[in-house]
């Protein structure tokens, strides 16, 4: 059994087809990209699977379950918008994460927080965009979960802080946990991912290893990208 | 230090002559200790299971060897590690003469070309 | 888990209350010194003007809210809200817990500063003409007890249908609508109840009647009656009224209740099955 089985899945917004009888399977261990042009159902797939959109058709089985409250407790989300309120600093943030997470390692937290080099008592209405993105991805990743959900974490950063967030992320991953990390940067993610998945009208149209790609086509998944969505 | 990764080709492939360079250098000497794998990605900024894949390729390639307890360590076995330095040495002067004859020029040109320069290149050559 | 969510819920809409409450009591204590200087322009503003933000500060956190809740659920927060692992009824129980604090509290001080200032410039005590009313006649029989706690499940009730049509009204194929979406449930939700409360207390047997003294038109006597409200208001649209006796349908408290199991369940499913976070 696959930690993510998806069947048929399929969303309409109104007359408009987000996803389209979808099927995918995803293991835990990986760091799988997901890549798409705009509208292509990337973050519809994410909220589905973070059990923040409850209207779908078909299947959907996370680690057995369907989104819910069984799987909340496993799956850590970054929402491609600030979850959080401006007034909050990221220590108050850190508190509440701590407070209705089991899983979550505050001392990693602090950690991140040091890597990252924010300050745990600045407000959120202080902060750039980078160092937001930054905060709501320690977060996350602070979380002790089996499925990491990650909502495009490195659009609308600076490249140097794309660097950071990736290695953040590369560092709290654990061995046996799936990250599944949307994107249309495809170039800064190349080198992390182990799998990926391209989305287009809502439907898989490629899901392969990364190494596997290079070595078939002897093309990077950038230039696969591009190749397949011209 | 990190590499700058040619994305047409497999990642775990570059990852493997970069740490079979270590080795030939030296920078990896005989016997030591492998850095995880969870570090050697963070350094690389690469997947963990690319470093994990390249590891274990080293490990087929008997240049290193893992112990269930301890960890990993670079191979002790200098033959193994001569090997290894004289196949890509071969296969340098092999890219070389390839370069030299598509050049026009014949094997003492070339090989007074490389006396010529030998002592001008300053510093440590890198693989 | 409940008093958790209840008090992370709570903060939100606290920054902005513990602003408002302190200026409506600034803005009464104002106009009780103003209205010792005995000049009646002076008095007359500012009594004015402290009634009057009085009013809008419970209004902007009554608004505050509900729309700090819409925000936590159904908006950008819900993405921190609906990934803690709590149970449904958890969340809903927190909300209503929420709700109430701000209304009750909220309505509270409302009363209180209203009455205060009242006081100031009329010449009866006011606090003792409402507590005279509350223990001598709303407390004094069984009746104005009853009625009290029809009131309070009232309150409650009228506070679990923001939570319905939040709910309800936030699902993926009222998306379109935006904020409308709920305000629409809304006021079909309002509009169903008029309606079936209307009917309910005409046709369902069950009523007060009043007998009324026709000099004083004080209430004379309350009887319970086997029937609704139907035949009483055909006698008095008839040839011969009488001025004297009414019945007020009870069937009403019926199709209430009805109702609210109603939305209960939808809101319920909704929460679950429905649910599709707008932001």
């Amino acid at each position: 059994m696959s930690l993510i089985e998806l069947k048929d899945l399929s969303k309409n917004y109104g007359h408009v087809r987000a996803l389209d009888r979808l099927n995918l399977n995803l293991d835990g261990g990986r760091i799988v990209g997901l890549a798409g042009p705009n509208g292509s159902g990337k973050t519809t797939l994410l909220r589905i699977l973070g059990a923040f959109d409850a209207a779908y058709s078909g299947e959907v089985r996370i680690d057995g379950h369907k989104p819910g409250l069984e799987t909340r407790s496993i799956v850590s989300y970054l929402p491609d918008k600030t979850a959080l309120s401006d007034w909050m600093t990221a220590n108050q943030a850190i508190a509440i994460y701590k407070n209705f997470f089991a899983d979550f390692d505050e001392g990693r937290a602090r950690e991140m927080l040091d890597f990252f080099k924010l300050e745990g008592s600045q407000k959120l209405s202080q902060m750039s965009k980078g160092m937001r993105e930054k905060v709501q991805i320690m977060l996350v990743m602070s979380r002790d979960a089996k499925i990491y959900l990650l909502d495009e974490p490195i659009s609308g950063v600076d490249p140097a802080s794309r660097k950071t967030i990736l290695r953040g992320i590369i560092s709290q991953a654990s061995e046996n946990s799936l990250v599944l990390l949307s994107t249309h940067l495809i170039q800064d993610i190349e080198p992390i991912v182990d799998e990926i998945v391209f989305l287009d009208y809502g439907r898989v149209v490629l899901h392969e290893q990364a190494d596997k790609m290079r070595a078939e086509r002897g093309q990077s998944l950038n230039e696969a990208f591009e190749e397949i969505f011209a | 230090m990190t590499i700058n990764f040619d994305n047409q080709r497999p990642i775990y492939i570059q990852l493997l002559e970069h740490f079979q360079a270590e080795i030939i250098t030296g920078s990896w000497s005989p016997g030591q200790k492998i850095t995880s794998v969870r570090e050697l990605a963070l350094t690389y900024e690469v997947n963990p299971n690319t470093v994990q894949r390249a590891l274990s390729e080293l490990e087929r390639l008997n240049l290193a060897q893992s112990d269930r307890t301890r960890g990993r360590f670079v191979t002790e076995d200098l033959e193994v590690i001569k090997e290894l330095r004289r196949d890509s040495a071969r296969q340098m002067t092999e890219d070389y003469i390839r370069s030299a004859k598509s050049l026009q020029l014949d094997q003492d040109d070339a090989l007074s070309l490389v006396k010529k320069y030998w002592d001008e290149e300053e510093g440590g050559n890198t693989l | 888990m409940i008093g958790k969510l209840y008090r992370l819920e709570m903060k939100e809409t606290w920054r902005v209350a513990k602003v408002i409450y302190p200026l409506m009591i600034f803005a009464t204590a104002a106009a009780v010194l103003l209205s010792l200087l005995n000049n009646a322009a002076l008095t007359g503003i500012s009594v004015f003007v402290s009634i009057l933000a009085l009013v809008v500060g419970s209004i902007i956190v009554t608004v505050q809210t509900v729309t700090n809740d819409y925000h936590n659920f159904q908006g950008k927060r819900g993405y921190l809200y609906r990934a803690i692992p709590a149970k449904s009824s958890d969340f809903l129980l927190s909300r209503l817990g929420y709700y109430l604090t701000y209304f009750v509290v909220t309505l509270v001080i409302f009363a209180l500063l209203l009455m205060t200032i009242l006081n100031s410039i009329m010449d009866i005590g006011v606090f003792s003409v409402v507590g005279n009313f509350l223990s001598q006649v709303l407390f004094a029989n069984s009746w104005g007890i009853l009625f009290s706690v029809y009131v309070l499940i009232s309150i409650v009730i009228s506070i679990f249908t923001f939570i319905f049509a939040i709910t309800v009204g936030s699902e993926a194929k009222l998306h379109r609508l935006g904020a409308g979406g709920p305000v629409l449930v809304y006021f079909i939700y309002y509009l169903v109840g008029q309606v079936l409360g209307l009917l309910s207390a005409l046709f369902i047997p069950l009523g007060v009647r009043m007998t009324v003294d026709p000099f004083s038109s004080a209430i004379l006597n309350f009887e319970l009656v086997n029937e609704g409200m139907f035949r009483s208001l055909l006698d008095s649209m008839g040839p011969n009224p009488d001025p004297n006796t009414a019945v007020i349908g009870l069937g009403v408290i019926f199709s209430q209740l009805l109702l609210t199991i109603v939305i209960a369940i939808l809101t319920y499913r909704s929460f679950d099955k429905k649910f599709s976070l707008r932001a």
